[in-house]
């Protein structure tokens, strides 16, 4: 059972996530939050195995959250997939952040660009977390 | 005039001529005769007069124009204040100032006659035996014409300075080298520059802002050399405050008979507004496109849902699939038709001047109708309150839909919980509409922002900060009022639109 935290604004999009994993509660239990900063404190006080980010949000942007997450020890490692309606080109200063500490690391951070199909979502995280 | 009454004979006095003086007049008369062959031949009025102002003689022209005053024509012999008894007696001192010095006097007159007024150059010219000054040849010249000619010119200078003055582009004259010669007033309002701050002290490429000067001033030196005029030539200077102004050139060379190059002359539009509107405008195409992925996205993504939902028999997943759907659609629409509205707010300005008397009742039912699933999604409660008088207005019909539907809009967006109230009641001449929510309210300082075009409070907030601008406009457009009241962060917000009444 891995645990993923879903950091995402657009109750819309939300209800999405829930009907996307509705089938997969022996693989996934998900966690859904909309502000940035209560996500950090969710981080502190329970493991996550993978989160699920979207970028545009209030009132902390998903990069600045991404920020304080690599800077962090305790969270460095966690694999981040970038779920958003930005294209993966332009969010490359994501990959800057992250390529600091790239050494001996498997693969923490994706993209996929909204909009997205059940199938993508759950086979990059499969990809993710094997 | 006193002295102009001693007597003077009428007649040559003959008694005592001698011989010589004879030769000498014979010789005055060979030489007058010459004079009159010559004089006659003239279109100026002319006589001439001995030291006493007798008339010895005046050619045809003058017994022409002699004879259109209704003077006497016969006049050789007489006195010229005689002849013409309106000479004034600053004339007369013209002449003895002519016998006294020797020197041409030359004057003008400005002459009425009944109703039209003639001017007139008049030259005495001396005319010297044994270095005297013996006699005066006046010749006087018609210059009404000239005159005439020369007044409308001085109009149309003070006119066409009006005009410069007045105009709202910037007129300038440079010479050759690009020194200033000219400059309008109007060039401070634009630049900052008093004329006599830029004339003879300023080149054209001094006032470019300094990225891009040396490529901007060597093609108009181009120009130049070609001595071709140029129109609407794109250029960004330096307001004396430092502040970019844009500005859209167009010139003339001016050259001299030779066709050398002696400057240009041209005038300047300020196209800085201009360029500040296409920037905004090309911001919000890119927002408003950027705005609209997330929603198409989730549409998208609520089909591939939807159709999920149908295979599985899950109603519940087709059913939120639905409920996705059509709320990204409704804001995909809202979008579209903010920036159509945008655009089209000039056109319509023009266009649709054509007022009706609408009663809000209707049209509020309606637009509510349309907007109470919104409210309820929210769990909102909605406060109806228009059934009081007074509540036709003179207003456009789509105008109308437009503004309330933009208000009642913005209210719902930015209250997650409480009421929205529409109330209507009359007030004098106008009818006052108030849409008041519970929602985050507004600070203080952003108060006068919230009508301007695109304004957001954060950029993430979804739409294109369009919503309010639109409605002051449209406001406006119908003499109305529009304000936007609120107690603060948290406190709700009050918007209220007076329009006068149907």
């Amino acid at each position: 059972m891995k645990n993923i935290l879903i950091l995402e604004d657009d109750k819309d999009m939300q209800g999405m996530y829930k009907i996307f994993f509705s089938d997969q509660e022996k693989k996934y239990t998900i966690e859904i939050e909309n502000d940035a900063t209560v996500a950090l404190k969710r981080l502190k006080e329970k493991p996550f195995d993978l989160i699920i980010l979207d970028i545009i949000m209030e009132p902390m942007f998903g990069d600045s959250f991404f920020l304080y997450l690599r800077s962090d020890e305790g969270t460095m490692r966690i694999p981040v997939l970038v779920v958003s309606v930005l294209s993966p080109d332009t969010l490359g200063r994501l990959k800057k952040i992250d390529n600091v500490d790239a050494v001996n690391k498997p693969v923490r951070l994706s993209f996929l660009q909204k909009p997205i199909t059940k199938q993508q979502l759950l086979k990059e995280i499969d990809k993710m977390l094997s | 005039m006193k002295h102009r009454k001693t007597k003077i004979p009428h007649k040559y006095p003959k008694k005592n001529i001698s011989q010589q003086h004879k030769e000498k007049q014979n010789l005055q008369n060979l030489e007058l005769r010459q004079y009159r062959t010559m004089f006659d031949s003239m279109a100026d009025t002319i006589h001439l007069v001995d030291t006493d102002l007798r008339i010895i003689m005046v050619n045809k022209a003058f017994k022409k124009w002699g004879k259109q005053l209704g003077l006497d024509t016969n006049v050789t012999g007489r006195k010229l204040l005689d002849v013409c008894p309106f000479l004034s007696r600053k004339v007369l001192d013209e002449y003895k100032t002519v016998f006294r010095t020797g020197k041409i006097v030359v004057t003008e007159e400005r002459n009425k006659f009944g109703d039209s007024e003639i001017f007139t150059e008049t030259r005495k010219i001396p005319v010297f035996e044994e270095n005297k000054a013996v006699r005066i040849i006046t010749i006087i010249q018609n210059i009404t014409k000239r005159k005439k000619a020369e007044e409308a010119l001085q109009k149309s200078e003070e006119r066409f300075r009006q005009v410069v003055e007045n105009a709202q582009e910037w007129i300038w004259e440079v010479d050759a080298n690009g020194l200033y010669t000219y400059a309008s007033p109007i060039g401070e309002k634009i630049l900052g520059y008093k004329p006599e701050e830029i004339v003879k002290k300023k080149y054209f490429y001094d006032l470019f802002q300094s990225e891009g000067r040396e490529r901007l001033k060597k093609e108009a030196f181009e120009v130049f050399a070609k001595k071709k005029s140029f129109r609407e030539f794109i250029n960004q200077n330096i307001h004396k405050n430092g502040e970019p102004v844009w500005l859209s050139t167009s010139g003339v060379p001016l050259l001299d008979e030779k066709g050398n190059l002696l400057g240009y002359r041209g005038a300047d539009t300020n196209i800085t507004e201009r360029k500040k509107i296409e920037e905004m405008k090309d911001n919000l195409i890119r927002d408003i496109s950027h705005g609209l992925k997330s929603p198409i996205a989730m549409t998208e993504m609520a089909f591939s849902i939807f159709q999920e939902g149908l295979q599985n028999g899950n109603i519940e997943q087709i059913q939120q699939a639905e409920r996705i759907a059509s709320s990204n659609l409704r804001k995909i629409r809202k979008d579209v038709n903010n920036m159509l509205e945008i655009f089209t707010l000039d056109m319509r300005r023009m266009i649709e001047k054509k007022k009706h008397k609408i009663s809000l009742k209707p049209v509020i039912n309606e637009i509510i109708k349309n907007m109470r699933y919104l409210i309820e999604e929210k769990g909102l409660k909605l406060i109806v309150d228009i059934s009081q008088g007074g509540n036709k207005v003179l207003i456009g019909k789509r105008d109308i839909k437009t503004l309330i539907y933009d208000i009642m809009d913005n209210a719902i967006k930015f209250t997650e919980h409480g009421s929205i109230s529409i109330k209507i009641r009359p007030k004098g001449k106008m009818v006052r509409i108030d849409v008041k929510d519970t929602g985050c309210g507004i600070e203080e300082e952003h108060k006068d922002k919230v009508f301007d075009k695109f304004y957001k409070r954060h950029a993430a907030i979804e739409g294109s900060g369009l919503g309010l601008s639109i409605c002051k406009e449209i406001v406006q457009m119908y003499k109305g009022e529009i304000k936007i009241n609120s107690k603060g962060t948290g406190k709700g917000t009050t918007v209220t639109v007076l329009l006068p009444k149907g």
